[in-house]
């Protein structure tokens, strides 16, 4: 099986080739192409309707692309048992049986996953404080995000993708899924996709990201490589003016003489004795920001256009 | 194999539906017989067809087993094909163990004297006047076809949802109306009676059976590319 070998030389765990879908003359993907390497934590960002969700069925083996390939741990995960045991994805759109209560999910999950671990579960149940008993259709929203979270951390799953995992979860159950995730992830690594739009929550778990803007990748960078690419500029009005010109701005706002600019690009140290020069503060901007940036243009995202990192770091992108 | 089985497993886990709700519509359905039994006991000897809520009751059980466990499953990593096969196993083993059960029903019955009113409940009239040997088949196979097309209702709903149960009424009901209008202009409405009245127990159950297998296998040509 022929498999991509990303940049840091290890075989792709989850490999997507050119993948368009379309639903009744929507495409939702377009040519998406995308190699992810084991045992680390991903994020999938993008806005409503971007494409995460049809991109992560695509890869789970629950729905076909009209075009395109997917292999999953070297396999195309599509109707393949020895695949998709390996494969946990929780979805905030997961139906549960009637009459199911919490311990028969779990007593599922069980019997689907080799390996699942029991104790762990049982841990994380009276972490987050889930009644075992209770019928699944009778938990609060939030409960039953936990439930799919028990079964996404116990499942030890090669390859777990979380899909909007915390649906009504409270902030306090949300550190408790990054720090037991984390954790456990520790101690079993394994390859995680997180989808979710509370990106500053999980930028510091995350190894890579990957944004999906109108069913393209619009970025696909390390972390490491990403932090830096941009920064604001903070200070009197026309020394920021002095300072921003020539380069792209992402973002300007102006309070009173005071100015506020994003600017793309990574600074160097002239730019940065510079900066110091004008008495202007110059701060990181967030993954959050960055990922507002590539996702809110109607015209195609340039972000992407800073290589950062090893060669094939950064996708082809547009 | 083992993934066949953890599908009919899962299902299990479901007891209310698979153990419990079958035998209580079934013993309530008894319970009635016997109160007329006592009322009436002239009625006891010509039977009811109180057993028939057993089946009718199976068509209800998988419609939910199949509806809300196919996205479950298929959504915690069960292949479609797996799906499948582990529902039919499951069906297959409902419908021998309730035909066991019956069996051992049926002949307690015959046994007693119809329990001592001379009632018939178990030993349905015609389907169960057969060699005491025939009786397990009798009672599995129209627990099969029933839970075979109870399936492929629910499979239809899994992938066509209102649509498909629309279309599905109104084919049926125009199929039998051909039906009708074939048998007719062909003026062979005798040879049909004759045909009916030819038919044995054991005959019809095979046919029954035939007609469940057809049922499971359009539920794989429908499941197969449903959407969870």
């Amino acid at each position: 099986m022929n498999t991509t070998t990303t940049a840091s030389g290890n075989h792709a765990v989850i490999e997507a080739r050119s993948l368009t879908k379309d639903f009744r003359g929507v495409r939702a993907l377009q040519d998406v192409s995308l190699a992810l390497e084991p045992n680390r934590i991903h994020g999938l960002f993008g806005r409503n309707g971007a494409g995460k969700t049809t991109l992560m069925r695509i890869l789970t083996g629950q729905e076909l692309p009209t075009r395109g390939s997917v292999l999953v741990l070297h396999e195309n995960p599509l109707e393949n048992a020895s695949v998709l045991q390996c494969v946990c994805f929780v979805k905030e759109s997961q139906l549960y049986p009637d009459r199911f209560r919490v311990c028969n999910v779990l007593a599922a999950a069980r019997v689907l996953y080799p390996t699942w671990d029991d104790a762990l579960a049982t841990d994380l149940v009276a972490a987050f404080d889930l009644p075992t008993g209770r019928r699944v259709k009778k938990l609060s929203r939030g409960m039953v995000s936990a439930l799919g979270i028990v079964v996404g951390i116990a499942s030890r799953a090669p390859v777990t993708l979380f899909d909007e995992p915390y649906l009504g979860l409270d902030a306090a159950s949300r550190q408790l899924f990054y720090d037991r995730l984390l954790q456990d992830y520790a101690e079993h690594p394994r390859t995680v996709v997180i989808s979710t739009h509370l990106i500053d929550e999980v930028a510091n778990l995350l190894e890579r990201v990957v944004v999906v803007h109108g069913g393209r990748i619009v970025l696909d960078a390390d972390t490491d490589d990403i932090r830096g690419t941009a920064a604001t500029v903070t200070g009197p009005r026309a020394r920021v003016e002095e300072f921003t010109a020539g380069r792209e701005v992402l973002h300007r706002e102006a309070l009173g003489s005071f100015a506020k600019a994003t600017v793309l690009g990574r600074l160097d140290d002239a730019d940065r004795l510079r900066a110091s020069e004008l008495d202007l503060e110059l701060t990181p901007v967030s993954l959050q920001q960055l990922v507002i940036h590539a996702t809110s243009a109607h015209r195609a995202p340039d972000i992407g256009q800073v290589r950062v990192g090893g060669p094939s770091v950064v996708e082809d992108l547009r | 194999m083992s993934r066949t089985l953890a599908v009919a497993r899962i299902h299990a886990m479901d007891h209310a539906n698979v153990f419990v709700l079958p035998w209580v519509i079934l013993v309530s359905s008894f319970v009635i017989n016997v109160i007329v039994w006592l009322l009436l006991p002239e009625a006891a000897a010509s039977g009811s067809g109180g057993i028939l809520s057993l089946y009718g009751f199976a068509v209800a059980m998988i419609s939910v087993l199949v509806s809300r466990g196919f996205p479950f499953q298929v959504g915690f990593g069960v292949t479609r094909r797996d799906f499948l096969k582990g529902t039919v196993l499951l069906m297959a083993l409902y419908s021998l163990g309730s035909a066991l059960i019956l069996t051992v029903l049926n002949l307690l019955e015959g046994a007693t004297g119809g329990f001592g009113l001379g009632g018939r409940f178990f030993r349905a009239p015609w389907f169960t006047d057969v060699p005491a040997g025939q009786l397990v088949l009798i009672y599995a196979l129209p627990m099969l076809f029933v839970l075979a097309f109870g399936m492929l209702c629910s499979a239809i709903w899994s992938r066509y949802r209102t649509t498909g149960m629309v279309v599905l009424t109104i084919a049926s009901a125009l199929a039998v109306v051909l039906m009708i209008a074939l048998v007719t202009w062909r003026e062979s409405w005798p040879s049909v009676g004759s045909w009916f009245a030819t038919l044995q127990p054991l005959t019809t159950v095979l046919v029954l059976g035939a007609l469940g297998v057809v049922a499971i296998g359009a539920s794989w040509l429908t499941l197969r590319r449903a959407p969870v």
